[in-house]
């Protein structure tokens, strides 16, 4: 058998995935019955269609054919993300403005073109706006600083 | 380009310096002895609910007095064991206190996840507060008094329904416990948060429900619903002909909600006994007191030994109502 | 012709220049936040809430309203602006406004979300000064059986929502379905996908999901690109609506304003539904159907007519009956009780002042809204001139102090992270995120209802089919379903032919 449409093949096995691991949790929540559903039945019946759906949509990818899955491209997905799970970290122990500087300047270096000084005074520009507005305008309680 | 990204916040930024004018940060530079910072004042749910309005009536007045900011914080999530959490690990250094609420004490009971031990792990530091609950039909039952409601519901045994904000809260263990002491057996349709209780109520399709006297009044008045007995050892002054369940012979159906400020366990005796007295003063405020009754909230405060001889008297009631009627979560 | 000499009593209260002044403020507040994305008005409400202790509580109910509905507005302009929408009303709106920013026409779009806005505003105001009593009878009429039927309706909509494979939209509903069920299962209190994780066991935040799969997968998507060198948007195109734009948006306005007014008179969830029931009826009616998720602008004006008739519409449940029938309203109510206003039915009769001043007051705000963002579009259009380069991590910087706000958790932009990753993995297999967030919306409530309604019925399923109500919903989406299915099914067996 050969994959015709990657796309719908690959989706479907995610779906397949999705719905059986929402099975699999859910067989240790009551299943219950109609009249009184225990807080398996939902989840178990929603896996169950999902998995039908995946099904039905793998085999469609194997008959038809159609669009092949696009290249992943790691180094936009894993500075993006990284930036913000650095923020994230440098947040609570850093405080606002380190963790401003490490997504603006991390995550800049996903970009197509990396230029560091204007990346830093964009960096300086959002931490002091950012101060300004979310600290003292809206009052939100960001640790600013490491002290 | 980037002169206008930078105009624009500027721009941002005047507009919010305005808005934080109608802020009042009592922020004043402290010097030796505790507080030297701002206390965070953590509330484990969500703005706009009344334990939030609590901290936010009271957290300006007590900084006023400390002369040192008090913030509030909502941490909420996982009814209150979130923030509740954060607090008991928190340091006890007198800079993180958490409005507390008789919840708590039912979901420690209730759920087998609980993070902490909220005997243990917390210092009561006072009361806050008292809230009062009323039981309440919709007129379509035809039930006219408690009496009336338990014969009814001994009649049909499973057949009334009652509505509750969610497991484990006041509501659903005060009907618990109803349920208990009269021996009847009713039909429990939990909802997420009050609102949604109270529309099904409305339209008619649950039977009855313990809901917080100053939201069931307004309903009562316009005769959407009928009130048949309050929760609390006392009669309320906004309902003052509706009997207690005790005076209507219910022994031990004595159900309130409470507000308590606690901090995390170790935290020093001196400043317990320092915040204590002062929300001891700015609870008996005519106006903390005024603000408070417009939540429906009777503002009261105790000392430390009686808020945890409270918690505890009423950890041991859940338990056994909890346990008896095999009542479960988790 | 109670309601005009009601009305003037309304505007007497409104106009007065204190009350004016600030619901101005609240309106400007409430653009701006809105437009910040993930910050949201009920923060900023909870914020301001102890502040309008010394207000009159007319004055401060209307700042609390304007924040509101202004945040509504400032929400659709980050959507068009960066495809991230902040408020589960905006997720539709992303779906063309977005489009129509990349084509130049942001100005177009930012341009009839407010004229169109301020039309169902306006619509929506006569609505509730006519008919909110009778209206809320209406709202009396819902009980479990009728909500869950509403879902369902509400779900086979969602379907019309993707414009690629039908299969993979409906798997994707199911998959939003699923998702929102993460956390305390609410009828028996178990705590059902969170493995232990205290910060899931009250669900994942929809913004969380949202910034997720919208904001951060687009960025990403967009770093792919290698056009995006310089500016990525196509050259500015006129701020104003052409005369084809306001023949095809107009009777998309109507449209959008009548089914919102409807829609958010239900207080569960109905105003949540307004702009996706919009949106999907807007593709199934208009003549320029194809265009739909490609830029068209009734793609637009549809949805944010809705949501903004919807928003104000749901004003009547809690004005008439006491019932908040969202996070917002629920602290109206907090704020009206401070002020020692408990809301229930006898608001209307006892404090005529305040509720028609607040409703006067919303159409004021509503034009001041008008005025106030109009001439901001060129603005915000020029915002897109920017280098992507510059902009990017701006609004990256912006999503995740939004999402941090949320609860003051780091856990909520980590989670974020992950569903930035599973956007960036659908966008790779061609499945469409939109139907998943409205599933994820959905689940929750479908699944409460459900089983609600089986337990009121002691578990006769026949209740979705005797209750009048429930019936007429459920043939709706049976037929609605036949609609949206029979094409597919006849385009599948043409292809099994040209194969």
């Amino acid at each position: 058998m050969k994959i015709r449409d990657p796309q719908d093949f690959w989706a479907g096995v995610m779906f397949i995935v999705f719905g059986g691991a929402a099975i699999f949790f859910a067989r240790s929540y009551a299943f219950g019955s109609a009249a009184k559903m225990g807080p398996g039945y939902f989840p178990s019946v929603l896996g169950g269609i999902l998995i039908a759906l995946g099904l039905f949509t793998s085999l469609r990818g194997l008959v038809f054919a159609g669009q092949p899955v696009g290249r992943f491209n790691w180094k936009p997905l894993l500075y993006v993300l990284g930036s913000i799970m650095l923020f994230a970290f440098a947040l609570q122990s850093l405080g606002l403005v380190v963790a401003i500087f490490a997504l603006i300047v991390v995550s800049a270096l996903g970009g197509h073109e990396f230029k560091l000084k204007e990346v830093l005074a964009l960096a300086l520009i959002l931490a002091v706006g950012s101060v300004a507005i979310f600290n003292y305008g809206l009052q939100l309680q960001f640790p600013i600083g490491p002290w | 380009m980037l002169r206008s990204l930078f105009r624009i916040l500027l721009a941002a930024l005047a507009t919010l310096a305005a808005a934080s004018l109608c802020q009042v940060t009592y922020a004043q530079s402290g010097g030796r002895a505790w507080p030297t910072q701002t206390i965070r004042l953590i509330v484990p749910f969500t703005p706009g609910t009344g334990m939030d309005t609590i901290a936010r009536i009271v957290a300006p007045k007590l900084g006023e007095r400390l002369g040192q900011a008090v913030i509030v914080e909502n941490k909420a999530g996982a009814s209150g064991n979130i923030g509740a959490d954060a607090v008991a690990k928190a340091a006890p250094d007198g800079y993180t206190l958490m409005v507390g609420a008789n919840t708590m004490l039912m979901a420690a009971n209730l759920y087998k996840s609980v993070p902490f031990n909220p005997l243990t792990d917390f210092v009561p530091i006072s009361l806050g507060a008292w809230g009062t609950l009323m039981l309440a039909t919709i007129p379509k039952t035809g039930i006219v008094s408690v009496a009336d409601l338990i014969a009814k519901a001994k009649a049909s045994p499973g057949k009334l329904t009652y509505g509750s904000p969610g497991i484990g809260t006041p509501h659903h263990m005060a009907m618990e416990l109803f349920k208990d002491l009269t021996g009847t057996d009713l039909l429990h349709i939990p909802y997420k948060g009050s609102a949604g209780a109270v529309v099904d109520m409305l339209s008619g399709s649950i039977d009855l429900m313990f809901i917080p006297i100053h939201v069931g009044m307004p309903y009562v008045k316009a005769g959407k619903l009928k009130a048949l007995a309050v929760g609390s050892p006392k009669r309320h002054p906004m309902a003052p002909d509706l009997p207690t369940l005790q005076e209507l012979g219910i022994k031990g159906a004595e159900v309130d909600m409470w507000y308590a400020f606690l901090a995390p366990k170790g935290t020093p005796a001196p400043i317990v006994a320092r915040l204590n007295s002062e929300l001891r003063t700015i609870l008996a405020l005519p106006e903390v007191k005024s603000a408070f009754e417009k939540q429906g909230l009777d503002a009261a405060s105790n000392s430390s030994a009686e808020m945890a001889a409270l918690m505890k008297k009423d950890y041991t009631r859940w338990a056994l109502i909890i346990k008896k009627n095999n009542i479960s979560a988790d | 012709m109670e309601i005009i000499s009601n009305l003037i009593l309304g505007l007497g209260v409104a106009m007065t220049p204190i009350n004016m002044l600030y619901c101005f403020f609240g309106v400007l507040l409430g653009t701006l936040i809105g437009v910040l994305p993930g910050i949201g008005p009920v923060a900023t409400i909870a914020m301001l809430l102890p502040a309008t202790f010394a207000l009159n509580p007319v004055t401060a109910l209307i700042m609390l309203a304007g924040i509101y509905y202004g945040a509504q507005y400032g929400g659709s302009t980050s959507a068009i602006l960066v495809n991230i929408p902040g408020e589960t009303s905006s997720v539709v709106t992303c779906l063309d406004g977005y489009q129509m920013a990349r084509q130049g026409r942001a100005g177009a779009a930012l341009c009839v979300a407010a004229l169109g806005s301020f039309f169902a505003g306006c619509v929506a105001t006569v609505v509730i000064a006519g008919f909110a009593p009778p209206l809320a009878e209406v709202a009396l009429k819902f009980g479990p059986a009728e909500y869950f039927s509403l879902m369902v309706m509400g779900l086979v909509a969602a379907v019309v929502l993707a414009h690629g494979s039908l299969i993979k939209a409906i798997a994707m509903i199911v998959l939003g379905l699923l998702l929102g069920l993460v956390g305390t299962d609410v009828n028996s209190g178990v705590s059902r996908f969170a493995f232990d994780i205290a910060e899931l066991s009250d669900g994942i935040g929809f913004v969380i999901v949202a910034m997720g799969v919208f904001g951060f997968t687009e960025v990403i998507v967009n770093l792919e690109l290698k056009e995006t060198r310089e500016v990525f948007f196509k050259k500015v195109s006129g701020l104003w609506l052409t005369k084809a734009d306001f023949k095809a948006a107009t009777p998309a306005v109507l449209r959008g304003t009548v089914i919102g007014s409807i829609l958010g008179i239900l207080p569960g969830g109905g105003a949540l539904l307004a702009s996706f029931a919009a949106y999907s009826f807007e593709k199934k009616v208009s003549k320029n159907r194809a265009n739909f998720g490609k830029g068209a602008i009734e793609g637009v004006a549809a949805p944010e007519s809705a949501n903004n008739a919807g928003a104000q519409t749901s004003f009547i449940p809690l004005l008439t009956l006491g019932i908040p029938s969202n996070p917002v309203m629920a602290l109206m109510v907090g704020a009206m009780t401070i002020h020692g206003i408990q809301p229930g039915p006898q608001i209307v009769t006892n404090q005529p002042e305040l509720f028609w001043g607040m409703i006067a007051s919303m159409w004021v705000g509503n034009l001041m809204l008008v005025v106030l963002n109009l001439p901001m579009i060129g603005m915000w259009v020029k915002l897109l001139t920017v280098p992507y380069r510059m902009l990017f991590p701006a609004i990256l910087l912006f999503c995740a102090i939004g999402i941090y706000s949320l609860s003051n958790s780091s856990f909520d932009i980590h989670l974020a992270v992950i569903f930035g990753l599973l956007g960036y993995v659908f966008v790779k297999l061609s499945c469409e995120p939109a139907p998943l967030l409205l599933g994820f919306i959905l689940g929750p409530m479908m699944e409460e209802n459900l089983r609600r309604a089986m337990l009121l019925s002691r578990g006769d399923a026949t209740v979705f089919f005797t209750h009048p109500i429930s019936l007429a919903m459920l043939v709706a989406a049976g037929i609605m379903l036949l609609i949206v299915v029979a094409p597919a099914v006849r385009k599948k067996r043409e292809d099994v032919f040209v194969e």
